[in-house]
């Protein structure tokens, strides 16, 4: 039983994105919450915004030529996108019911409601902010000009969204839009450029990240006031995603992390499907369905995921040892 | 002298086809004559030639009327042409329209030795195209060295169950072509119940297999009882493990048939030795004795001859059946090189009943899964990237000794999959500090072997034996099954893995980015940001990689392949 316990590092960015999955599914399972808990465990979508970010700019944002970016930018788009418009798909074909606007991903400037049983506000915000940089990449010069800027390039767009996000708001009523639109996320998703090129080695770490932290915390609290968990939730996974690289966890939960970090976007697929078949099958009468919702939920969209992976390695497998057999030739001498 | 058989046998049935069709000698003489009038001179003819009449008419007709022909299997068309655009034949013979016919490729007269008849490719993945030059007298001599001892005569019948355009294969038609036997054309492996049906049906009294054909049989437990007609079976084309030849040759005794196991080379066209029936079971391991008309002779290291049984040395080879030499080029095709003995390449010994056996390889080249490996284009491969890596092993696996560290081994692993497309469980790396050497400064093969002693010899990856078995299944149905059944075993192994409830299959850093990223294009320079496709398989890779490493090193996304499998020993600092 001690090698259950004993101690194994893991990636913190791994295990954020686990507890903002988790906080994300617990939400949903429980939007009562705030009456019995005092307070709602918002910030889980922030959190997972900031580290899309941070990925997206050490994966795409960095590439070494404007082709290559976007090359790599259609590739980490189709990654959450194809899925999130088969799940639309799926979705329409359950219900019997049909949503253009949803089908084609601008949903969210029109109406907070939808079809679909999963959070579609977020791949539309991805893949608007997606196209947005796809096209400002055909301006001539443009890329050169931010590859020879980065980093005071990416604060200054950082600035300027976050800035945006604060003003904007207060002429134009988006609460009713629940404030899901690529101008008014993009700072979120910006504020993971930032952590990235902060935490690159070949900078000054400790200064740029000491000042980094203060930029992040005073614009998450200037946008969302000091009155919601939200702007904790994000403040405290920025300061961890800055100043822990690696955090230690007894080999049970670095396994059961993993693992959720892993399925973490079948998590954001499915769970609310699977909540809307626990509501049924407990007969629920109020959508608060406590833990076992949770639990329900979480769980079995991991098993989709360990599913799907497993169908795909089998594939690779098959299709890869197929090859080699093909390439042998009988004996006959 | 091919044609003074169909003369012979004019009357006689040579092919017979699943359909019924048949095709008598004096037909294929008939066609003889007309292509000798058609084409003036001899000519250099590219053939296609697998089991049917037409094709094996042809190829026999040519070989009849003079012409040299490259007899080779349809499905190697693209390789026989690009062959064609360096010897320039003058004929190219294929089926078009469901007809065979011969087509004009190159006009220009070709320089052909007046000996040559046949020209056959070496198999495999050695690197430069070789052709294996021989005479109508080497294909002659040999078919009626097999003839008489298989015991082949006029009322014979051999069902086929390899490709005519392979040595093995093409012996069995020159040997019942000289004896005016008949032929039951098929493509049906033994695999499938049809081919035992056509065998009943047609009075079938032998067939021949390469060792995969005994596996199957074995494997099936297909009993050979419920075939009266048949006389004897013969095996050549590789080593069949030494268990698997004494269960068949058991099985063959007891029921009054012959089994057959013998050895050869394409370059003696191709039999050179044959194990009497009645010895197969007593002595498994042994390749036997020469054929008829030819001698083995065994040669110590300065070519003196050994006599005393169990001395082992290299195996050489005399008869009128070995080859006029090799053709590299196409000025080769008008000379003779007809070597006075053959080294087989192979090390072995005569024991004390007289009966020859191999102890082990000497000749740089392996066969692996039917592959000719040269193992010295491997050592030249790894020489050329300054790494010291030297080739021994057997047709089950190949050894590479390296006095590269550790660390680096993968690498070796690497290219042997990748380059030489060496199945993983098919080769060992072996770390030693140095190479041992003789006191000339040359290799002591002789020591190196002793390596073979220290590898695990890692079982066949079972997914790639049951798809070997599944190509061979000819009916689709079963085929659909089969890959079904395949399909969820390998899936329930790999949703376990998922969770890691078994253990994680990973054999190398290399297959971990190929997992986590859409590129198939990674070698060992490759560092994963180059090919991460997006944040979640960036996530599943560094876990991985950590799992596979034992830590996640800083910036492991921009180390490269062969830098992090170096740190496969090291632990974090």
């Amino acid at each position: 039983m001690t090698h259950l316990f004993k101690l194994k590092a893991i990636d913190t960015a791994v295990v954020l994105r686990a507890v903002a999955i988790c906080l994300v599914a617990f939400n949903h399972a429980n939007p009562d919450a705030p009456k019995f808990l005092g307070f709602s465990l918002d910030g889980g979508m922030n959190v997972l915004l900031m580290i899309s970010g941070y990925y997206f700019a050490k994966l795409v944002l960095t590439a070494p030529t404007t082709a290559q970016m976007r090359q790599q930018l259609i590739r980490y788009g189709a990654s959450f996108i194809i899925p999130s418009f088969l799940m639309v798909l799926f979705f329409f074909a359950m219900l019997r019911r049909f949503d253009l606007q949803e089908l084609l991903f601008y949903k969210n400037f029109f109406s907070a409601e939808r079809v679909s049983k999963y959070p579609t506000w977020y791949p539309q915000v991805m893949l608007q902010i997606l196209l947005i940089i796809y096209a400002l990449s055909f301006i001539p010069g443009l890329g050169a000009i931010g590859r020879r800027l980065q980093p005071y390039w990416v604060l200054g767009v950082f600035a300027v969204f976050a800035a945006i996000r604060l003003v904007l708001p207060q002429y134009i009523d988006t609460a009713p839009l629940l404030h899901h639109l690529p101008h008014l996320q993009f700072w979120n998703f910006c504020l993971g450029w930032c952590f990235y090129f902060v935490s690159d080695p070949s900078g000054s770490p400790l200064r740029a990240r000491l000042a980094m932290a203060a930029v992040a915390l005073v614009s998450i609290f200037a946008i969302f006031g000091p009155n919601v968990l939200v702007a904790y939730t994000l403040s405290i996974g920025s300061l961890l995603f800055l100043f822990v690289k690696r955090i230690s966890l007894p080999a049970i939960a670095h396994k059961t992390v993993s693992i959720v970090a892993a399925a973490s976007f079948n998590i954001f697929l499915w769970h609310r499907f699977f909540y809307e078949i626990y509501e049924r099958l407990a007969h629920l009468k109020t959508p608060q369905g406590g833990i076992g919702m949770w639990v329900f939920g979480v769980g079995l969209s991991i098993v989709v995921w360990s599913l799907w992976e497993g169908l795909e390695k089998t594939w690779n497998r098959i299709r890869s040892v197929s090859d080699q057999v093909s390439q042998m030739k009988p004996a006959a001498v | 002298m091919f044609k003074s058989f169909l003369e012979k046998f004019r009357e006689r049935t040579i092919w017979q086809d699943e359909a019924g069709n048949t095709a008598t000698y004096g037909d294929v003489l008939t066609l003889a004559n007309r292509l000798g009038e058609a084409w003036s001179g001899r000519k250099l003819v590219f053939a296609e030639v697998d089991n049917t009449i037409a094709s094996l008419s042809h190829y026999v007709a040519l070989l009849s009327a003079g012409h040299v022909v490259f007899p080779y299997n349809p499905a190697d068309a693209d390789k026989a042409l690009a062959l064609a655009e360096i010897y320039r034949p003058n004929l190219i013979g294929r089926t078009e329209d469901g007809v065979y016919g011969l087509h004009i490729f190159d006009a220009a007269p070709i320089a052909l030795h007046p000996d040559l008849a046949v020209l056959l490719s070496t198999s495999g993945s050695t690197g430069t195209p070789k052709f294996v030059k021989l005479s109508q007298t080497n294909l002659i001599s040999n078919a009626e060295s097999i003839a008489e001892y298989l015991r082949i005569t006029g009322d014979s019948i051999e069902i086929t169950t390899l490709k005519p355009s392979y040595s093995y294969g093409l012996s069995i038609v020159h040997s019942y072509l000289v004896s005016g036997a008949r032929l039951i054309l098929t493509d049906r492996s033994v695999m499938d119940s049809e081919f035992w049906a056509l065998l009943a049906r047609t009075g079938a009294k032998s067939f021949s297999g390469v060792p995969y054909t005994y596996e199957m049989i074995l494997s099936q437990r297909i009993d050979l009882k419920d075939y009266p007609s048949l006389e004897y079976l013969t095996q050549a084309g590789g080593k069949l493990a030494e268990d698997k030849v004494a269960v068949m040759a058991g099985a063959c005794n007891a029921l009054g048939k012959r089994f057959y196991v013998m050895y050869g080379q394409t370059e003696a066209a191709p039999r050179i030795a044959y194990v009497p029936p009645e010895k197969v079971a007593d002595f498994p391991t042994c390749i036997g004795v020469p054929v008829p008309g030819g001698r083995l002779i065994i040669r110590d290291e300065d070519g003196r001859e050994i006599t005393e049984p169990g001395v082992q040395g290299e195996i050489f080879y005399a008869g009128p059946n070995v080859m006029m030499g090799y053709a590299l080029e196409p000025a080769d095709l008008a000379s003779n090189e007809t070597p006075n003995e053959l080294a087989t390449g192979d090390l072995g010994a005569v024991n004390e009943h007289g009966l020859y056996y191999i102890a082990g390889r000497r000749s740089r080249f392996l066969k692996l899964f039917g592959n000719r490996i040269s193992l010295d284009q491997i050592q030249q491969h790894f020489q050329s990237r300054e790494m010291e890596v030297v080739c021994t092993g057997d047709d089950t696996c190949l050894v590479a000794v390296t006095t590269v560290p550790e660390d680096r081994k993968a690498a070796v692993e690497q290219a042997l999959q990748d380059e030489f497309h060496i199945p993983p469980h098919a080769f060992a790396v072996v770390h030693t500090d140095a190479i041992p050497r003789l006191s000339n400064g040359k290799y002591d093969f002789a020591t190196l072997r002793t390596f073979m002693d220290k590898v695990e010899r890692k079982g066949a990856d079972p997914l790639e034996h049951d798809l070997i078995r599944l190509q061979q299944e000819p009916s689709p149905i079963r085929r659909t099954v089969g890959m079904t059944g395949i399909f969820l075993r390998e899936f329930v192994s790999n949703w376990l893995n998922v969770y890691s409830i078994q253990d994680e299959s990973f054999a190398s850093i290399r297959d971990i980015f190929l997992s986590g990223s859409r590129s198939k294009d990674i070698g060992d320079q490759t560092a994963y940001a180059q090919v991460a496709g997006d944040s979640l398989s960036y996530v599943q890779t560094s876990l991985a990689v950590s799992e596979y490493l034992g830590f996640l090193p800083d910036n492991w996304d921009q180390l490269s392949v062969a830098e992090l499998e170096s740190l496969k020993y090291d632990t974090p600092v």
